[in-house]
């Protein structure tokens, strides 16, 4: 209700027109703020209004709404969580699914192709000369296998806005700076979108170009949201390398995204991402492993190595030599042969008689400083050293050979029979350790005994007819029998003289026989008497092949 | 250093590339190639107090065998449009293209050039209709690969409109 007041007959202004001009505002503005102060949720109403139109301007106006709002974006979804984490899940669910599905798949891929990469080279040399360099190098054999493997360089590294394909960022190893990385930056881009579009059907929604190859040449890409990283290397690296390459595309999101979103063109304010690119741009090279210091070493030990072995080997040859020389000597017995901390061992049995092995062991070059001999002593019976002592124990005899042959040991020539016998008792003590031959051997009597043996047996003593008695020429041939006889029984005690009479084959054959008779008497008894120790026997033969009147003797050996 | 990329586009065989070559290489040659997908250049330039790195995506001739990927326009800050003069039908080509543009960038500033000036004896698009584009406020340049004809003009001044737009 407008209230006038006069004032001298003007009219003065009311309060409602009074509020407008002080305040601007009209009562109907008025009313409507007097509506919002008292009524919350008018205003709330309000608000809710224009809060939209206002979310949408400060964006367009680049105010920092999103981090005003960000501690209550999380509260709040920190509370949802809290309170329902199906809610989020749910929501999360279209675009959870699809990036598990693909990290899971890259995961894989990288196994695999690790694994292939491990198989493929599994038996190969080249695995063996790894052995050899992890051997002879400080590095483990993983170390090496890796070393190996994964050798490669980042060349290049592009950030390039995914919109527009324009280059926002690079980075070059080395002295490889690109003049045209804008121009590959939007051919690569170009290349993106030819792949998408040609095989639309057979690709997912974000599915994208992550790899081109040409030779050793190889680019990895990898898209974010708003930008492309393109890592230009060569070699091979390991598919663990695209994570370091994703992370880095990440962070890269993380901290200048909205930047990206904006991108305009100008690069100049991307100036900082260019460590972050640089971060991409590792290199694992293949270690030259440097041989030489390992080379002279060993080839070093090779050459000492094989000196030594050379003369270990010259040694024991010449030990070896000895040995089977010296087990040759006879009268030698090698128990035990070694060798221990450098000298040689030799333990074994040695006969007295047995050459000197010493000499032996210098003919042989042995260092006998080095050698250490333990002999014990025995007897041979090498026949040689057994012919040896029978030649030391028996009295010296030219006339005698004494010698081995088929295991015996034959005593050859003429010896008298003392020394014969002394042989003879030598030999026998012997028995069981060899045996003796004297079959070779004669006394030296038995020749004589043979001559007397052949002289009794060569005399016939002839009588004249009619004469029966012995007379003083006959006697002496019957003494010159007897003396023969009595010597050779002194060697040959058991002998028989024979005598045997022919009878006459002239005259009358009944005296003949009478008087051969009577000779035959005669004859015994003289031989009886002189002789009486020895055997005799007489007889008359018939036989006159014997001869006429003939007395013959004939001395037999009674064995 | 600002970059800005382009998308040069047209009917086959209107001279987009010679065009190019010209502008970038100072160079032309009678020989025909055709296109196949898109190749691009660079040019920089120098658009008031601002120097630009031109990215030209020279994108194939639109024919029975090749359309235009809308996937190359994208992210472009303008295009150039190219016509044959001797040739009514790529004027046709050349409308569709800007339809494309349209959908695809939205409004960006971009050139029509009815190339091939050097031949106008030949011309089949009349002077009524190019005047018809340009009361429709179509930005129109006529140009000619052969003889550098307001190539280097074409690419300025549209340069000049994309920085001129940014702002």
């Amino acid at each position: 209700m407008e209230e006038h007041t006069e004032n001298n007959g003007q009219q003065l202004p009311s309060m409602d027109e009074l509020r407008e001009l002080i305040l601007g505002l009209n009562p109907d503005e008025l009313n409507k703020l007097r509506q919002w102060l008292r009524d919350r949720n008018s205003f709330s109403e309000e608000i809710a209004n224009i809060l939209p139109a206002s979310v949408i301007k400060s964006i367009e106006l680049s105010l920092p709404l999103g981090e005003a709002l960000m501690p209550i974006i999380e509260e709040s979804i920190f509370a949802s969580v809290q309170n329902n984490p199906k809610a989020l899940a749910d929501a999360l669910f279209p675009i959870m699914g699809p990036a598990i599905r693909k990290s899971i798949s890259d995961t894989f891929r990288s196994l695999i192709e690790s694994l292939n990469r491990t198989l493929e080279n599994q038996f190969s040399p080249q695995r063996i000369k790894w052995r050899l360099q992890s051997f002879f190098s400080s590095k483990s054999y993983a170390e090496i296998v890796l070393l190996n493997s994964v050798s490669f360089t980042v060349k290049h590294v592009f950030l390039i806005h995914k919109e527009t394909g324009l280059l926002i960022q690079d980075y070059s190893a080395g002295d490889n700076a690109l003049e045209s990385a804008d121009m590959i930056s939007s051919m690569l881009t170009a290349v993106q979108d030819f792949v998408k579009d040609s095989f639309a059907n057979e690709l997912e929604k974000d599915d994208h170009l992550n790899a081109i190859r040409l030779n050793d040449l190889n680019v990895w890409i990898e898209e974010g949201p708003y930008a492309i990283l393109a890592v230009v290397f060569d070699g091979n690296a390991p598919e663990t390398i695209r994570e370091t390459f994703k992370e880095t595309l990440e962070n890269i999101h993380l901290k200048f995204g909205r930047l990206l979103k904006e991108f305009n063109g100008n690069s100049d304010s991307f100036t900082m991402l260019k460590s972050h690119l640089k971060a991409c741009a590792v290199e694992q090279k293949k270690q030259k492993t440097n041989y030489k210091k390992p080379l002279i070493i060993f080839s070093i030990i090779v050459i000492l190595s094989g000196i030594w072995a050379g003369f270990t080997i010259r040694d024991n040859i010449r030990w070896n030599k000895f040995i089977d020389q010296l087990s040759q000597q006879p009268g030698v017995v090698i128990i035990n042969s070694e060798k221990k901390s450098g000298k040689y061992y030799l333990r074994g049995m040695k006969d007295v008689l047995a050459g000197n092995y010493y000499d032996l062991a210098l003919k042989n070059k042995i260092d006998t400083a080095k050698t250490v001999f333990k002999w014990s002593n025995y007897i041979s019976l090498e026949n040689s050293f057994i012919i040896v002592r029978i030649k030391r124990y028996l009295p010296e005899n030219q006339k005698v050979n004494i010698f081995s042959s088929g295991g015996k040991i034959y005593f050859e020539g003429e010896a008298s029979s003392k020394w014969i016998e002394a042989a003879k008792e030598y030999t026998g003590a012997q028995r069981g350790y060899f045996t003796a031959d004297f079959s070779k051997l004669k006394n030296s009597i038995s020749d004589s005994l043979q001559k007397i043996e052949s002289a009794i047996n060569n005399t016939s003593i002839v009588y004249k007819r009619g004469i029966y008695k012995i007379d003083s020429v006959m006697a002496k041939e019957f003494d010159r029998i007897i003396s023969l006889t009595r010597f050779y029984h002194k060697y040959k005690s058991d002998i028989l003289l024979k005598y045997m009479v022919t009878p006459d084959s002239k005259g009358d054959s009944t005296i003949n026989i009478v008087f051969a008779k009577y000779r035959l008497k005669t004859a015994g008894k003289y031989l009886k008497r002189n002789m009486p120790e020895i055997e005799i026997k007489g007889i008359i033969n018939y036989n006159s092949e014997y001869g006429h009147r003939t007395l013959i003797f004939n001395l037999k050996k009674n064995d | 250093m600002i970059k800005k990329k382009i998308c040069v586009l047209g009917a086959f065989a209107v001279g987009k590339t010679s065009l190019i070559e010209r502008y970038v290489n100072s160079v032309f040659s009678d020989k025909y190639h055709t296109t196949i997908g898109v190749k691009t250049d660079q040019k920089d330039v120098k658009s008031g107090d601002k120097d630009v790195r031109l990215i030209i995506w020279d994108i194939n001739g639109e024919d029975d065998y090749q359309k235009v990927k809308p996937s190359y326009l994208t992210g472009a800050s303008g295009a150039l449009i190219i016509a044959d003069g001797t040739r009514k039908d790529s004027l046709a080509v050349a409308m569709e293209m800007m339809e494309l543009i349209k959908t695809t960038i939205g409004e960006k500033p971009f050139f029509l050039l009815i190339n091939k000036s050097d031949l106008r004896q030949d011309w089949e698009i009349t002077r009524e209709e190019i005047e018809d584009l340009k009361d429709n406020k179509i930005n129109i340049l006529i140009t000619s690969a052969k003889t550098g004809d307001n190539v280097e003009k074409a690419f300025t001044e549209l340069t000049g409109s994309i920085i001129e737009n940014d702002l």
